[in-house]
């Protein structure tokens, strides 16, 4: 069958179907250059805290990873740790053992997340709702007692140090004041965040929130609906072990808390205070979180944690939407 | 060569323990008929449909869509094969818009429904489709509303977009005019009737006005037998099943 004369068909498709396409592709990429502009407007003005501002970020592309499955598939989770930690141990010995190259590092955590992703996946996907969280946070919980006992590979509770890190394309040198794993880690975000966008515009996007939005339906159309979980689950996976992997080569320390329930609970609450389901919820509630919980540690070291809580009930009461939504709420109201 | 029917049901018989809800029940549809399933409360007629679509597994009979036996073949193979459903409970996905629960059975009965991106050929196709099925069922207007934000007549036509973005050979309708108001039945038999010719109908539907105005034939089944299979006229003339079912309104 001969293709369609592009032209003629997209003539009688411009229409509201064809517009709601092509502005939701133009506007998407306001949220990259939002976030590139902030990293320069921070760098500007913010080099003394350079060292909080790349966990911070690395802080944001984990919650972007958790946003992929909780936000667009309807995957409950509170194991996701388990990827970061496994992408920070694969990039720590890979750089121990093999090679000093960041970059080649990034791609060994990201492999190694998804690996145990797909691994746990295939499994723990079957199930749903409570099991499936639960089965996370067994899977979470085993590989830490994993780290944790074999100390001759891991470290054990000493953490994994001791390895360096080469100049990132043989050009840039960490250097002490942090600049460098500064626009590394923003470089990663944004690269990532458009990665997220495409998948979530994507046909596949589409069903993963069909999916999300009623399971047997989905099935009734004829898609897989297990395959496409699984798949968004090994992607996301790979993320968390890429930011895993990234803080490693940043902090230059990989401890056994990095695989830690804390961890992904936390993460959870970053997601919850910027937003579920719009990506860029996930930057903001991680720069939120992460700033707030730095201020309130060090004007209360001992009782910070209250803080974030009274901050968490305040935006679950006043902005059920998140920060993003709040955001969002103002922007339509000033047109 | 003779076109083998789109539909072909022959000796079903469905057993739970002793009850037998489907007891020998042979018919078929020729492509492009217009057929109505009727039958009181309980005859057994969601029993029927579900081991048409594969919900159920009949005790014996065969299902056969367009001569090929597909008693075995799962929901979604039949669904891919072409036999597709509306269901009588709306089943849609309520976050999503009405382009993209329409888009989502467009790409899922391409198979395109895990890429990553669409060719620019795929697209203009898939958003000449969506606009086509949007404007024969009038909800052009509706296409960037949620779903969750509809009234209940709209949803049931967005249901039957989605079934019709499915591409399907043989349509089952579940009771589509439940819930309608008059003036959505009249907006609903229009859509009915602009169906595509090739497209098999099989309606499980209580309102007789609609079944009489519609149909090209009705099948009466009673107690899981087919009780009689005939055009509209012989139907509602018949004696027997005015007795059983239809009442002295109808006639």
């Amino acid at each position: 069958m001969n293709s369609p004369e592009p032209s003629a068909t997209l003539d009688v498709a411009a229409s509201a179907v064809a517009n709601s396409l092509i502005t939701r592709t133009v506007s998407a990429w306001r949220v990259e250059f939002a976030v590139l502009a902030a990293v320069m407007i921070f760098y500007a003005f913010g080099q003394d805290y350079l060292a909080l501002a790349s966990t911070a970020l690395v802080t944001a592309i984990f919650v972007l990873s958790l946003d992929l499955i909780v936000g667009y598939a309807g995957i409950e989770t509170l194991g996701q740790a388990a990827f970061f930690g496994i992408g920070a141990y694969a990039a720590g010995l890979y750089a121990l053992h093999v090679g000093t190259d960041p970059i080649i590092g990034l791609a060994v955590g990201a492999i190694a997340g998804a690996l145990v992703g797909y691994l746990s996946g295939e499994v723990i996907l079957r199930t749903g709702g409570l099991s499936l969280l639960m089965l996370t946070l067994a899977v979470a919980s085993v590989i830490q007692e994993i780290a944790n006992t074999a100390t001759s590979i891991t470290g054990g509770a000493d953490g994994l140090s001791g390895y360096s890190i080469a100049p990132i394309f043989g050009l840039f040198q960490f250097d002490l004041a942090g600049k460098t794993a500064y626009f590394y880690s923003a470089t990663v975000l944004i690269v990532g965040l458009a990665i997220c966008r495409f998948i979530v515009e994507s046909p596949f996007g589409l069903s993963l929130r069909g999916i999300k939005g009623n399971v047997t339906r989905a099935a009734l159309l004829g898609i897989g609906t297990h395959r496409c979980l699984v798949a968004v689950y090994v992607i996301s996976a790979a993320l968390a072990g890429l930011a895993g992997a990234l803080s490693a080569q940043i902090s230059g320390v990989v401890g056994t808390d990095s695989l830690s329930f804390v961890v992904s609970g936390n993460a959870m609450v970053m997601l919850i205070l910027g937003g579920v389901g719009r990506l860029y919820g996930a930057v903001i509630g991680a720069i939120v979180f992460v700033v707030i919980s730095d201020q309130a540690a060090s004007v209360d070291p001992k009782n910070w944690l209250l803080f974030v809580g009274v901050l968490l009930i305040l935006a679950v009461r006043f902005a059920p939407t998140g920060l993003a939504g709040v955001l969002t709420a103002l922007g339509r109201r000033m047109g | 060569m003779i076109q083998s029917p789109a539909l072909q049901v022959v000796d079903l018989c469905k057993n739970f323990g002793a009850l037998r809800v489907t007891q020998e029940v042979s018919f078929h549809l020729p492509v492009g008929h217009r057929r109505a399933l009727i039958g009181p409360n309980g005859a057994g007629k969601t029993s029927l449909i579900h081991q048409i679509t594969g919900v159920l597994r009949p005790s014996s009979g065969t299902v056969s869509l367009e001569g090929t036996n597909i008693v075995r073949h799962s929901i979604q193979q039949r669904v891919r094969q072409g036999l597709v459903r509306t269901f009588q409970i709306n089943s849609l996905f309520p976050d999503l818009t009405v382009i993209d629960n329409v888009r989502l059975a467009a790409l899922a009965a391409r198979g395109l429904h895990r890429s990553f991106g669409l060719t620019v050929d795929h697209r203009s196709l898939i958003a000449v489709e969506i606009e086509r099925l949007l404007s024969t069922l009038g909800l052009v207007e509706l296409g960037t509303v949620k779903v969750s934000h509809l009234a209940y007549g709209k949803r049931r036509l967005v249901e039957i977009a989605l079934a019709l973005a499915l591409k399907p050979k043989v349509l089952l309708l579940d009771e589509p005019a439940a819930g309608l108001s008059r003036q959505e039945i009249s907006v609903l038999v229009r859509v009915l009737r602009a169906l595509p010719k090739h497209i098999a109908v099989l309606i499980v539907e209580h309102d007789m006005e609609l079944v009489f105005e519609y149909a090209e034939s009705i099948s009466v089944l009673v107690q899981g037998r087919l009780l009689r299979t005939g055009t509209v006229d012989e139907v509602r003339s018949d004696r027997e099943v005015r007795d059983v079912y239809l009442g002295r309104r109808h006639v």
